[in-house]
């Protein structure tokens, strides 16, 4: 601890503080334009000066300068302060006094500076700056004739976003922030560096000329896209979203937020919106009233339910949903139409909670990924579908000098900071991390009391893992045996490791393994807070947790303690285990009647032609959602419900956190929040719910399920498993020669992006990749039209050729409408479980 | 005696009579003549026109609409076809206003002035919102005809 002085009173701060930090801890504020608590401090604008008396008079930067042993500081002296003025004035030289016209106006540091300071009139003169203003770029307005030359958007592009898109130009009264050539932004859009601009340079374009800052009702909510679940703050004006902005709150965000968070809520507003009850008549959706369209529902129920019975009838929700509404949905399901068919996501999305749960008692965490000093990215091409988790990796590698172990089918963005790329066929993430595993029980490089005293399992699992020598590891997955056992030391030897897996890729329905497969290398090294499980969507932890599972009720409760349910609930329930989606689509679908709230299989499961067919053979479809999707085009009964920003309620992110949504603004149409849909549906049903607002719901939810709000860490007993790696891959032949890889996308995610303009501007077109040799020898140019056909379908797509991809493998990132999952084949059952494949594929000249 | 006072009180009544027969009347015939009222007068709202151009000098900076005391103004802008900031409406409900003059004060382009119009009687409440156009010309003003 360190003891100095500011402004006449002590402090004690600790070593390796800024004086700015000190002052800060007291209260004291000093101004500053060019620093940010989350970057590097550079000291380039110098209005954070402060006088130091003691030990050698002067003034120094706030922000740049560490404390030290006995300093005195004065903070506000009118030297000070003549200081700052003059670097006003002389920042104000060039500096375009277009306030009236700025988007910035209201929140601009420069302008708030020179009111308090006083600047009402200028010493100095000269040329105001006059550069064309980059009107061209999509999301972000370039104006530089405002820059102040603070580099903040330089540096958090480069430190935290690791694009480093633009850098200083030209020296002295030249000097700008460019891209070479002074070409358009071409970079993730992720609105960093229009967030952390102190001035009205770059400003967002959908926010541009509508409105001024302070004029914003400000509404603190979550982002609903990825299972990250930024905090966030919308700027609203007349019911309408202009404005987010990452919320300085304890969040995992930490103010940052990805392209999808800052630009992707447009969809809220789109024309398309359903804004009233449809009703299928005489073969055609017409808008009905609400009355009418529930009654016909709950007639139509009513009647599948008496002449076939309730396991006739089915619902799949969505991990979109908030945990109120998964809970309601779950329970009219269950105690309204009386039965257990009830699933969400295609059924997959939750086995790699459950094996987390099971073996770890947590859902993993991400909070100390930017700590650890080695991470492992397994599968996990962060900067598309987490960016604001690959922050965190960027930090702890860049600046915290963390080994960085990229385990990935195909090269990614992180690959050129990693100590290791490990490139292994697809599919066969198991094997490598076996084979991790038996280097570190060779080696002894395991945490033998760690074993011992807090886990089970150790000499089965080892008994496993023994198999996959370096040789066999070589064999399936194509990494050479000196790397995986260097990656395997590499683990063993770091103090804070890390693994990181993100949910949902294929093969589907192996997520359970695979993680369990990672929980043994974590455990025995001793590490068990170091795993992050990234899912997919903003609630898919919650739809589990809440029991939109067919074998399971809320809190993951077996289907045999329904009695306490069924106490609350006030009606019996069913005992046998439901139908999962994967059944419900299956060619033996017994379903008659299907209630989709949010969820569109013909996007989401694989094979939509059997998807459709079954679809199509129902006597009663109910489509419950924001748009008029492929499949609520299909639907008998169709209702509009309000989008995140519309209702309240809870999400719950993939470290299991529960985080609020707040509404935002009123429902378009007639279009009404989930919950009272269900509510009111389950009353007219006969099964009595009467809730005043999401927050009773949750009160019951805790009720039943105690632990709603889930462990944080690791508590103790951990489970070692052992995991084969199964042959996930299909035949290799002539006729499908290329392996199949999904990846993901920073701009889009589910089947909500594709309604927002502002992200399909940037990223309009499906593609498909694949390497420049497979290319060649299939005689197809880059830019053209490709068919991609496999044993289940076919999809037409534009192909981006390239360098970095391995030979015969070919990559379709998850853009709407790519035909991906035409492409997929249905999991297979076999021994009680659905079991994936990853699928081979032809390339063909369109 | 009081014949002699009453005749005295009476004569004086009449010569004020006279007296205010031939001097100028203080009233007006309103409406067929109205009052000239002096330049520093507070009436209805007006948005400037430039002089050059002919459109209005306002460039939507909201800082009227901020100071208002009463919240009668309301502005709403858009990105023009040459990415320049439009005006898209400008509103002042002419029945909130309490004639302060802030939003003049407020105003860096000059471009909102209070005029000296002061008749603002409508049949129907709503006449009371001004629109862009009635405040950049002027409010049409319906008189009564036999
Ligand atoms: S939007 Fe993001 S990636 Fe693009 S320049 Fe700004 S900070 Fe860099
Ligand atoms: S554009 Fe903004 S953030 Fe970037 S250097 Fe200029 S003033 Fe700083
Ligand atoms: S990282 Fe995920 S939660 Fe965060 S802003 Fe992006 S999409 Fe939203
Ligand atoms: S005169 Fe006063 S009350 Fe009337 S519009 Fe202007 S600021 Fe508002
Ligand atoms: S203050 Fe002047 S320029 Fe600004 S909006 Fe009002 S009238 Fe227009
Ligand atoms: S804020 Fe300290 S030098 Fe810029």
């Amino acid at each position: 601890m360190i003891t100095l002085t500011i402004d006449g009173r002590e402090i004690q701060v600790e070593e390796g503080a800024t004086i700015l930090q000190a002052a800060e801890k007291m209260g004291i504020r000093i101004p500053t334009l060019c620093h940010d608590r989350r970057l590097l401090p550079v000291g380039a604008c110098r209005i954070c000066l402060v006088e130091v008396e003691n030990p050698r008079p002067g003034l120094v930067p706030a922000c740049a300068t560490l404390v030290a042993e006995g300093l005195v500081i004065k903070t506000a002296t009118d030297k000070v302060k003549k200081v700052r003025k003059t670097i006003l004035e002389l920042l104000l030289i060039n500096h375009p006094l277009d306030c009236p016209v700025c988007d910035k106006a209201g929140e601009c540091s420069l302008q708030d500076l020179t009111y308090e300071y006083g600047v009402s009139e200028n010493r100095f003169s000269g040329k105001k700056a006059a550069l064309r203003i980059d009107v061209v770029s999509p999301l972000i307005e370039r104006n530089l004739n405002r820059c102040i030359l603070c580099g903040k958007c330089v540096r958090i592009c480069d430190e935290l976003m690791d694009v480093a898109e633009t850098g200083f130009i030209g020296r002295g009264y030249e000097a700008r922030v460019g891209t070479d050539f002074d070409r358009p932004l071409d970079c993730e859009f992720c609105g960093q560096c229009l967030d952390i601009c102190p001035v009205g340079a770059l400003t967002s374009r959908l926010f541009k000329h509508r409105g001024r800052v302070w004029e914003l009702e400000k509404v603190e909510t979550t982002c609903a896209y990825c299972g990250l679940g930024c905090a966030f703050t919308l700027g609203v004006k007349r019911g309408k979203i202009l404005k987010a902005r990452g919320a300085d709150s304890s969040s995992i965000n930490d103010e940052n937020l990805c392209v999808r968070g800052h630009f992707g809520w447009g969809y809220i507003h789109h024309p398309e919106r359903l804004t009233k009850p449809l009703l299928k008549k005489e073969g055609r959706l017409v808008a009905v009233s609400w009355k009418e369209a529930l009654h016909e529902a709950v007639r139509r129920f009513r009647q599948i339910k008496e002449k076939v019975g309730p396991d006739a009838l089915a619902g799949i929700g969505s991990p979109r949903l908030t945990n109120e509404e998964v809970y309601l949905f779950q329970r009219f399901i269950r105690a309204g139409l009386g039965t257990n068919n009830i699933d969400h996501a295609g059924g997959y999305g939750h086995a790699g909670l459950s094996a987390l749960k099971d073996s770890l008692g947590y859902p993993g965490t991400v909070k100390n990924l930017q700590d650890s000093d080695c991470i492992l990215l397994l599968r996990s091409d962060l900067s598309e579908t987490h960016p604001v988790a690959g922050i965190k990796v960027n930090l702890a590698v860049k600046r915290g000098r963390a080994a960085l172990i990229v385990a990935n089918p195909y090269p990614i963005k992180f690959s050129r900071h990693a100590k290791q790329s490990l490139i292994y066929r697809p599919g066969n993430e198991i094997a490598l991390l076996n084979g991790m595993v038996r280097v570190m029980i060779e080696e002894n490089l395991i945490n033998r009391e760690f074993v011992n005293t807090s886990t089970s399992g150790f000499d089965a699992m080892s008994k496993v893992a023994a198999a996959y020598t370096p040789d066999k590891v070589k064999e399936l997955t194509g990494v050479e045996p000196a790397a995986v056992i260097e990656a395997a030391r590499t683990y063993a030897r770091a103090e804070r490791p890390a693994i990181v897996i993100s949910a949902g890729y294929a093969p589907l329905g192996e997520d359970d393994r695979l993680v369990q497969a990672a929980i043994n290398l974590a455990l025995i090294t001793g590490n068990p807070e170091g795993i992050a499980y990234l899912v997919e969507r903003n609630n898919s932890s919650g739809a589990f947790w809440m029991g939109a599972v067919p074998s399971l009720l809320p809190g993951r409760q077996p289907l045999k303690n329904k009695g306490e349910f069924e106490e609350v609930w006030g009606a019996a329930l069913p005992g046998k285990e439901g139908m999962s989606a994967l059944d419900i689509f299956n060619e033996q679908s017994v379903i008659r009647g299907l209630y989709l709230v949010g969820e569109n299989p013909l996007a989401a499961c694989p094979d939509p032609v059997r998807t459709r067919q079954v679809l199509e053979e129902l006597e009663l479809l109910v489509v419950q959602d924001l748009f008029l999707t492929e499949v609520a085009a299909m639907a008998d009964i169709v209702f509009p419900a309000a989008g995140f920003a519309e209702k309240e309620g809870t999400y719950t992110n993939t470290e299991g956190r529960v985080q609020e949504i707040k509404p935002a603004l009123t429902p378009v149409g007639e279009a009404r929040p989930d919950l009272d849909i269900i509510s009111e549906l389950s009353r007219l049903m006969g099964h009595e719910m009467s809730y005043s607002s999401a927050a009773e719901v949750r009160a019951e939810i805790k009720k039943l399920v105690p632990d709603f709000e889930q462990a944080k860490a690791f508590e103790g007993k951990g489970k070692l498993v052992g995991i084969e790696q199964r042959d996930v891959v299909e035949e290799i032949s002539k006729d499908y020669p290329l392996i199949l890889m999904d990846g993901g996308l920073r701009f889009h995610s589910g089947s909500l992006s594709r309604y927002s303009s502002a992200l399909t501007g940037v990223s309009p077109e499906a593609r498909v990749e694949m390497s420049s040799l497979d290319a060649k020898s299939n005689e197809i140019e880059g830019g053209r039209q490709v068919k991609v056909r496999s044993r289940y379908g076919e999809t037409l797509l534009q192909v981006a050729v390239n360098d970095r991809l391995p030979q015969g493998r070919v990559l379709i990132r998850r853009y709407p409408k790519s035909g991906l999952m035409n492409l997929l084949p249905q999991p297979e059952f076999k021994d009680g479980r659905y079991e994936g494949k990853i699928c081979t594929v032809k390339v063909v000249k369109a | 005696m009081f014949l002699v006072t009453d005749t005295y009180h009476f004569c004086r009544g009449l010569a004020q009579i006279f007296y205010h027969l031939f001097t100028p009347s203080v009233t007006l015939q309103y409406p067929a003549k109205r009052w000239e009222m002096p330049e520093r007068w507070r009436g209805v709202v007006r948005l400037v026109l430039d002089e050059k151009t002919g459109k209005g000098k306002c460039v939507g900076c909201y800082l009227c609409a901020r100071m208002c005391p009463a919240q009668a103004i309301e502005i709403n802008t858009i990105e023009g076809p040459d990415h320049e900031k439009q005006v898209e409406s400008f509103e002042v409900d002419i029945s909130r206003c309490i004639f302060c003059g802030l939003c003049t004060e407020a105003c860096p382009k000059g471009a909102i002035t209070l005029s000296r119009d002061y008749e603002l009687a409508v049949y129907d409440r709503s006449g009371m919102v001004y629109e862009q156009e009635v405040l950049q010309q002027g409010p049409v003003i319906k008189r009564y005809t036999k």
